[in-house]
């Protein structure tokens, strides 16, 4: 059985490199399926979550196409990437059984590394929404349309892949007043999905994902749309990834560039909770002409 | 007779298109037998486009606009919930 060594330290510098180290793991397994990974975490002394939920979706994406994956992690002892990444359940939703005994994350302040499917999806949304609640100073307006744009996110796994499975992790950053939300998924992806009811180039379904009504036929491609709009008016960060093609959206540019191939769809956030957002800019399509004839229906 | 459904009861948030389909349905079921729902917001936050579309866009087209008006009302909706409801009808 040959050896295979991921270096945390080379591999959590940025979305771009985790992912080109995520491609080489699955194309490794793909040669090799019999390799022995050995994770590790020598000279590592910071990770964002974000990072590892990729490393465990690809792990996960592995282990679905058939391969048992054995092998080792290495650190040293009072390993802060270690400690916390265990508060995150990192390595309990790998079934890795690490022997340093931790409390869990504070629920006010992340939410751990988690799968969700249809079933605990309010309950994934729910906890994404107490860290945030818990943040007095956010403000309402930014609340609601978190709530309303996380529950697209996380709705839009669920119905645009065939697998109906995805893997969410939040944490918020008080000193920047910020928070970064990852969901990812190895399922058909964004090109595929769309294509289902478009005849878009990879390029074309990930520039055109994020405009109002741009749907693959099970929705009304309004989800990511929104999101993106969201993220224009919050000065925050949207980045899209799927394919081999990344687009970034922020208030001022929409960018799409090439990347290392990324087996499904990732959706990542940063978020500012001190930036105030008017909603009715992107929940509203249509209201101003409905509103005449809908609105005697409110009591 | 009348018929409400608390939502704050089913959750705070509504997001999901499941969860639309599922009230739908339970919507239905009472239609018939009731003169009047009344779909009560109170505590209730936000709900999605995708959960307003799944749930009163196609309970409209299903029992037909008509129908929709004169059995259905919608109570203590904040702005925000409003907004969106009217939006995806």
């Amino acid at each position: 059985m040959q050896e295979y060594v991921l270096k945390i330290i080379d591999f959590s510098k940025s979305h771009r490199e985790t992912i080109k180290y995520c491609n080489l793991l699955v194309e490794r397994y793909n040669e090799n399926p019999n390799t022995y990974l050995i994770i590790d975490f020598s000279n590592c002394d910071f990770i964002y979550p974000d990072y590892a939920i990729l490393l465990l979706c690809s792990l996960k994406y592995i282990e679905s196409n058939g391969c048992k994956i054995t092998g080792k992690v290495k650190f040293a002892p009072n390993n802060q990437v270690i400690i916390y990444l265990t508060k995150m359940s990192f390595f309990e939703n790998l079934n890795i059984k690490l022997p340093v005994e931790i409390q869990k994350i504070n629920p006010t302040n992340a939410v751990h590394i988690q799968k969700y499917t249809s079933e605990n999806q309010l309950d994934v949304l729910n906890s994404i929404l107490k860290v945030l609640k818990s943040k007095g100073s956010i403000n309402d307006n930014v609340y609601a349309s978190l709530d309303y744009c996380f529950n697209e996110i996380l709705d839009n796994v669920l119905n645009h892949t065939e697998e109906k499975v995805g893997w969410v992790v939040a944490q918020y950053f008080g000193n920047l007043n910020s928070i970064r939300l990852i969901v990812c998924d190895y399922g058909m992806g964004i090109h595929k999905s769309l294509n289902l009811n478009h005849n878009f180039t990879e390029e074309e379904a990930l520039t055109k994902c994020i405009e109002s009504g741009v749907t693959n036929g099970k929705g009304q491609g309004h989800g990511l749309y929104a999101t993106a709009s969201f993220i224009r008016l919050n000065k925050g960060w949207l980045s899209l990834i799927s394919g081999n093609k990344r687009l970034n959206v922020s208030e001022t540019d929409t960018v799409i560039e090439d990347i290392n191939h990324w087996q499904g769809t990732c959706v990542y956030l940063r978020i500012n909770t001190n930036v105030e957002v008017d909603y009715t800019e992107f929940t509203s399509p249509n209201y101003d002409y409905k509103q005449q004839v809908f609105e005697n229906l409110f009591e | 007779m009348t018929h409400t459904i608390f939502f704050k009861d089913i959750s705070p948030s509504l997001g999901t298109r499941d969860l639309g389909a599922k009230i739908r349905g339970s919507i239905i079921e009472k239609i018939e037998s009731n003169e009047k729902i009344y779909l009560d917001f109170e505590g209730v936050g936000v709900v999605t486009n995708s959960f307003a579309n799944e749930c009163f866009s196609k309970l409209k087209d299903i029992i037909t606009l008509e129908v929709f008006r004169k059995k259905i009302a919608f109570l203590n909706a904040n702005d925000f919930v409003q907004r969106v409801i009217i939006s995806a009808l």
